[in-house]
């Protein structure tokens, strides 16, 4: 207590020291006046007395001095001082400083960088009101979640629930076609229930959102425009409210406007209403539900209430739910930032390993510099300067050095950050990276902490040998037992995190090179993509449909340099339609309607164009019209799943309720699994029907939810097809735009954003740390071996070769490089486990790998010593000798 | 020379004690009290009690405020405060442990 009490009272000195001042000044002044009057009193002249007083009053200044080193704080005093001559120092060996502060700044910065995205894209909350309110409904299994629902589960949530205070579904984005004037414009749109801006919290700023009447088939066609469209579109029109629109042919009324701040998730121009039905669209998993928790209710608690609705459903209707299927409730702000969560906390993990590499490097070079400065500080404490001292005044100068580090790292990670977030996959809602306060507290912080981390073993043991040295000559002191082992201590544990980061590094970019040529089951090379909406009535009829892409693929195919076309109304690898589907020919499997099936229509060309090869039966072909035998063709997935029974070719098949034929179809044919939801996932059932036998039901509403999209195979040599593909798509009908023309190759690359941002970022970073390891290994290895060139030379002198001493560095090097490898492959191993979501095709204990990198290590390690020791080797013993 | 110089710590204890024996003080009060008890055997350089009242003072052993001297003249009065009796307690037990342990020693018969 009285420590503090007297700090403080310090403290209070260093801030009120005039007053201080004035006070002692006036103390002193009385005291000498009363001591004069009582010499005076004694006898003496003025004069006589006014000097007497000074002597036995003492020296005033002194007095002062001491008055004032007491009033202040003398450890703020000694740190300025400390760190006046630490930069004093520093200045003096800007080669040290400079690698040093390289060191640190790298690793500083990029930590500082990965922290501001997680920062932006984790810590901060959704852009909603009370976002921990936000949860997702989710098909629940042992060890997956189906993130869609069908309608019956939705509304078995919205009937039982209590713990909602408002529940939605929303389904895919799909495209709408905005005609004004002589302009088609596609826009993304989502389609919502009623509920959903509830549930999200977000009013508009103009106008009203959806009501539950217009939320029912046969309701009001109404739209709610987002800020974006308002001001391109209607040019920010406020009486727009009420007027109609456009959109895919149907005239919408315009009953909202979102506010401009409002960020949707997913990116979405504008919204319609859901309209949940039991069937077709409602029928197969296609909407996400989403619900806000009534105040004060727990997920625990909703997770608990949709387990209890899961059974209830099962016991009303067991044919219901799947095997094994629950229903689960998911915080949605994880669901949201759940793709980048993990690989970004493995980044934070990789960066601070990067960090420790970095804080080894330098603590070394702190120990090299301190060794040459042993003599200065073996003065110091001869003039008698404290143990504590010496270790302040070396972990000032450390502090000093990770401190700029931290500055200067900062600036780095502000430029770095938004580059890494615009690297990152698109499903986070934050498009700005910001280094707020947090993060700049997190740097300085990790640069204080590091300063010590590097600075604390070195200052402590150099000063404690300080004294030691002294008492030597001086000069061979590098040598002392101590710092020695503490140096292969660093190099080990340097060579031991390179080796984790290593294989984790090569883990991924294996997984990468795996994913790439998984086999996709078609053949994506010259594929030209191009999107558009046909929503609307002009394009339910399946023979006018078919009669539309008949023409379209006669202008496509007289594009120069464009092989074939075809249209699918679901692209591989996103999504598409999903209903139920029964098994006519599998009596026993009739009934049941836990059969989903993604339901796609496709042009007869469409497999060859796609150069995806029929594993059994025929394709689709002209004999497949309107009026002959329905057929379908299913993917291999399928066939397993569903028709196991016998061969598949020539089982009947029937999609459940209005959207199939009442008669069913024959499966004509068997293709291969694409990889439909993401390369990588678990394969799903398809069936393809071709579009001319396609039911005008299942046409409007594969329209109405998602675009549909031409292929177009392409010469290789083609050039500058991309404007005349979008030209004659334009020519066929200029009311119905299109949205983009991509290759497959794009897409496919696009659906790997997520791997590729973890491979190139966690590859920079283990190149980094190898850099930086092998530098701090090297420059360890050429520092003990300089430092036992008088140790060669005596043996040279006694007749040693220099291959034998060669191989004495050599066996060095391999003994540390071993024992850091055996080490980093044993935290490799015990890291693996993160690693698990995010390999493919590889285990994440691969043995290959980490016997390669463990290998790779041990030579870097060994090698790095043969050079120095080349060197040490070619300079004359004898004068070797003579300057020792 | 027949006078002593003041230990480092033990002119604490003699401000406390002298705090403690005359109530409020001036620097010079004290100083002079210091001296008379001393009757003229101890050296000390009056000046060197400030610092050592400021170091009692951030202890708060003693606080300090302005006040009428005899004559009237504005003057810095000292006082004990109750940390500070008891600070004065502890040293003076402490004081007279130690020095009885010296004297015992030094009247111990020398030998080898």
């Amino acid at each position: 207590m009285t420590r503090v009490r007297q700090l403080l009272a310090r403290l209070r000195g260093v801030l009120g020291q005039k007053q201080l001042d004035e006070r002692l000044d006036e103390e002193v002044a009385f005291h000498l006046d009363k001591l004069t009057e009582r010499f005076v009193r004694e006898g003496m002249s003025q004069h006589d007395a006014r000097a007497a007083a000074r002597r036995t009053f003492g020296r005033v200044d002194a007095v002062k001095e001491t008055y004032r080193h007491q009033r202040g704080i003398p450890v703020i005093e000694t740190l300025i001082r400390d760190a006046r001559y630490a930069v004093r120092s520093l200045v003096r060996s800007p080669m040290f400083t400079f690698t040093a502060l390289g060191s640190l700044t790298l690793g500083i910065g990029a930590n500082s960088a990965i922290f501001s995205v997680i920062n932006t894209a984790l810590l901060r909350p959704l852009p909603y009101p009370e976002p921990e309110r936000l949860v997702q409904v989710v098909r629940q299994f042992e060890d997956w979640d189906g993130w869609t629902m069908d309608r019956q589960r939705f509304q078995a949530v919205q009937e039982n629930s209590t713990v909602f205070s408002s529940l939605a579904a929303l389904a895919s984005p799909t495209g709408l076609n905005l005609v004004t004037g002589n302009e088609a414009e596609y826009l993304t749109a989502l389609p919502v229930s009623y509920e959903y801006f509830e549930v999200i919290g977000v009013a508009p700023t103009l106008g009203r959102t959806f009501l539950p009447e217009e939320d029912v088939a046969g309701g009001a066609d109404v739209v709610v425009l987002s800020y974006d469209v308002w001001t391109r579109v209607m040019n920010g029109d406020p009486s727009v409210i009420g007027q109609t629109a456009t959109l895919s042919e149907v005239p919408h009324t315009i009953v909202g406007v979102m506010p401009a701040d409002f960020q949707a998730i997913p990116n979405t121009d504008l919204w319609f209403p859901l309209r949940p039905a039991t069937n077709g669209q409602g029928g197969g998993y296609n909407y996400s539900v989403v619900g806000r928790l009534t105040p004060n209710v727990a997920l625990p608690q909703a997770q608990a209430e949709m387990e209890a609705i899961a059974r209830g459903v099962n016991e009303v209707d067991p044919g219901e739910m799947s095997d094994g299927e629950a229903l689960g409730a998911r915080s949605y702000t994880t669901l949201i930032t759940g793709n980048l969560r993990a690989p970004l906390f493995i980044l934070l993990g990789a960066v601070g390993l990067v960090l420790l590499i970095a804080c080894a490097n330098v603590a070394n070079l702190m120990l090299a510099r301190a060794i040459n400065r042993e003599r200065e500080m073996a003065v110091r404490v001869a003039l008698g300067a404290s143990r504590r001292r010496l270790i302040g005044q070396l972990l000032t100068e450390s502090v000093i050095l990770s401190t700029i580090a931290g500055v200067v790292g900062l600036v780095l990670a502000g430029w770095a950050a938004p580059l890494l977030l615009a690297l990152s996959p698109a499903a986070s809602p934050w498009r700005e990276v910001s280094l707020d306060v947090t993060v700049v507290a997190v740097t300085f912080g990790a640069a204080g902490l590091t300063g010590v981390l590097f600075g604390l073993v070195p200052a402590m043991t150099v000063s404690g040998s300080a004294l030691a040295a002294l008492r030597d000559d001086g000069t061979r002191s590098s040598g002392s037992g101590r710092v020695s082992w503490l140096r292969q201590i660093l190099i080990t544990f340097e060579i031991a995190v390179a080796v984790v980061l290593l294989v984790g590094a090569t883990l991924l970019i294996k997984s990468f090179v795996n994913l790439r040529s998984v086999e996709l089951g078609f053949e994506p090379d010259n594929v030209l993509t191009a999107q558009m909406s046909l929503t609307g009535e002009r394009y339910t009829d399946p023979t006018t449909v078919h009669q539309h892409y008949s023409t379209g693929i006669d202008r496509l195919e007289r594009v120069p340099g464009v092989e074939a076309a075809a249209v699918v109304s679901g692209l591989p690898v996103e999504f598409g339609l999903n209903l139920p589907i029964e098994i006519l020919s599998s009596p026993e499997n009739a009934g049941s309607r836990s059969r989903q099936t993604d339901y796609r229509y496709v042009t007869p060309d469409y497999f060859s164009v796609m150069g995806m090869d029929l594993v059994s039966g025929r394709p689709f072909d002209q004999r497949d019209a309107a009026g002959t035998q329905p057929v379908a063709i299913v993917n291999e997935e399928f066939a397993r799943a569903y028709l196991d029974a016998a061969p598949p070719v020539g089982q009947r098949i029937r999609i459940v309720g209005s959207w199939g034929k009442p008669e069913g179809m024959e499966v004509v044919g068997v293709v291969g699994n694409m990889q439909e939801q993401g390369l990588g996932g678990r394969s799903i059932a398809i069936v393809y029907v071709p579009v001319v036998q396609a039911e005008p039901n299942a046409i409007a509403t594969t329209h109405y939810y998602f675009p549909i999209s031409w292929v177009i195979r392409i010469r290789p040599t083609a050039q500058g097809v991309s404007d005349q593909v979008r030209e004659a798509l334009r020519v066929l009908d200029p009311r119905t735009p299109v949205s983009r023309v991509r290759t497959m190759n794009e897409i496919i690359s696009s659906s790997l954003s997520d791997q590729r941002f973890q491979t190139v970022i966690l590859s920079l970073f283990s190149l980094v740390a190898v850099v930086l390891a092998a530098a701090g290994i090297y420059g360890i290895m050429a520092y003990t071996v300089s430092s036992r060139q008088r140790e060669f030379g005596i043996r040279i002198a006694l007749g040693a070769t220099s291959p034998r001493i060669i191989g004495s560095v050599l066996r060095h090097g391999l003994m540390i490089g071993a024992v850091g490898a055996v080490l980093g492959l044993v935290g490799a191993f015990a890291l693996g486990r993160t690693l698990d979501a995010f390999v493919f095709g590889i285990s994440p204990t691969d043995p290959n790998t980490m016997i390669t990198v463990g290998l790779a290590l041990l030579v870097i390690a060994a090698g790095s010593g043969i050079l120095p020791a080349v060197r040490a080797l070619r300079r004359d013993p004898v004068r070797t000798l003579r300057t020792e | 020379m027949g006078r002593t110089d003041v230990l480092q710590g033990t002119l604490d204890l003699m401000v406390l004690k002298t705090l403690d024996a005359s109530g409020p003080m001036h620097g010079y009060g004290i100083a002079q009290h210091i001296e008379a008890v001393a009757h003229n055997t101890l050296s000390l350089n009056q000046g060197t009690l400030y610092p050592a009242l400021l170091r009692l003072e951030q202890r708060s052993w003693i606080r300090s405020r302005w006040g009428k001297s005899e004559n009237n003249r504005r003057a810095r009065f000292y006082s004990l405060t109750p940390a500070g009796r008891r600070r004065l307690q502890d040293e003076t037990e402490n004081w007279e442990r130690v020095a009885t342990i010296v004297q015992r020693l030094l009247k111990a018969p020398s030998g080898a």
